[in-house]
């Protein structure tokens, strides 16, 4: 949590950010102490913060775009809100991926075929995502994780398959490439029309 | 990602707004966690208020003067082992904005509010 709080005062003025983290403090360490004068225990009582956390994370972001004098350029702060979460998806995918692959290897006692692209498009992807976060690195991050969403499309998705029986499945699918390009298409539109939407405010920056 | 016309409060301004008076009223602090767990008892929702949704709306609140704040002398907080809290107290274009607001909002959200602090 104070990683958090810290991560999303960062760049703000000192004295703001330093009341918005004195004041969470605060909060979280009464909310700790009634915890432990309820006799809640530490799991429920992380996972209360954690909940508290996620609800409060869209307000968080928002209130720090506002007093960043970003409220003229709401879509645009809309638009990272948006790639960055299909990052986070796609991520979240080539973990799983990941993770598979590597129960996988375990039982056969070789490399999971199809496992060294989907490591790169997470490695990619979490590149992609640090660059994204930053106003002169933006047009290339959105670049790198549109390279990365292509290979998890085409590598990752048919990957985290082969280890299911959803293979046999989609396999029977008439119209499953035909998704596949939707998807890879759809992923493709929507990144390069970020990179050209931040490219303008790139080169200002630059 | 359109904004909300200036100087109107969303329902959980209301309720908010609602627990600090009630807070200010029977001689008992507002500060973030007494509001949330006052918030958690009326009809808001399950559970307590996120974190950025409190102190986003308390901030507006106050911008919009409609509440106050101010930190608590640091000796208490230390005598009492623990940070100090930042306080909120309504004023007097707080009270109005409560009394003359929506009806719609005064059975759903603050009525409960008031009958928790009861």
């Amino acid at each position: 949590m104070g990683a958090w709080v810290r991560l999303y005062t960062r760049g703000l003025p000192e004295q703001v950010a330093d009341e918005r983290i004195a004041e969470v403090s605060s909060d979280l360490h009464d909310h700790a102490t009634q915890a432990q004068m309820a006799g809640v225990g530490k799991a429920r009582l992380s996972r209360e913060i954690a909940r508290r956390l996620v609800r409060g994370a869209p307000a968080d972001l928002t209130w720090r775009a506002e007093l960043r004098g970003l409220g003229v350029s709401l879509s645009s702060f809309g638009l990272l809100v948006g790639v960055m979460t299909n990052a986070a998806s796609l991520l979240a995918l080539s973990i799983a991926g990941i993770a598979r692959g590597l129960r996988w290897q375990a039982s056969q006692w070789e490399a999971a075929p199809g496992m060294i692209p989907v490591v790169i498009a997470a490695t990619g992807l979490v590149c992609g995502m640090i660059m994204v976060t930053r106003t002169r690195s933006r047009v290339v991050g959105a670049l790198w994780i549109l390279g990365a969403a292509q290979i998890v499309v085409w590598q990752g998705i048919p990957f985290l398959a082969t280890t299911t029986t959803v293979l046999e499945y989609v396999q029977r699918i008439s119209a499953w490439p035909l998704c596949m390009a939707a998807i890879a298409v759809g992923e493709t539109a929507f990144l390069a029309c970020a990179a050209l939407w931040w490219a303008p405010q790139q080169k200002t920056a630059a | 990602m359109a904004s909300r016309p200036q100087g109107r409060l969303l329902d959980i301004e209301y309720s908010i707004l609602d627990v600090v008076a009630g807070l200010n009223g029977t001689g008992h602090d507002a500060y973030g966690f007494a509001i949330a767990r006052h918030l958690a008892a009326t009809s808001i929702g399950d559970g307590l208020i996120g974190h950025g949704t409190l102190y986003k709306a308390l901030s507006r609140l106050v911008k919009m003067s409609l509440l106050t704040a101010s930190w608590e002398d640091a000796s208490v907080g230390e005598s009492e082992g623990r940070p100090r809290r930042r306080l909120y107290t309504i004023t007097n274009a707080g009270a109005v904005a409560l009394a003359t607001r929506p009806v719609d909002l005064t059975a759903t959200a603050a009525a409960p509010a008031r009958t928790a602090l009861a």
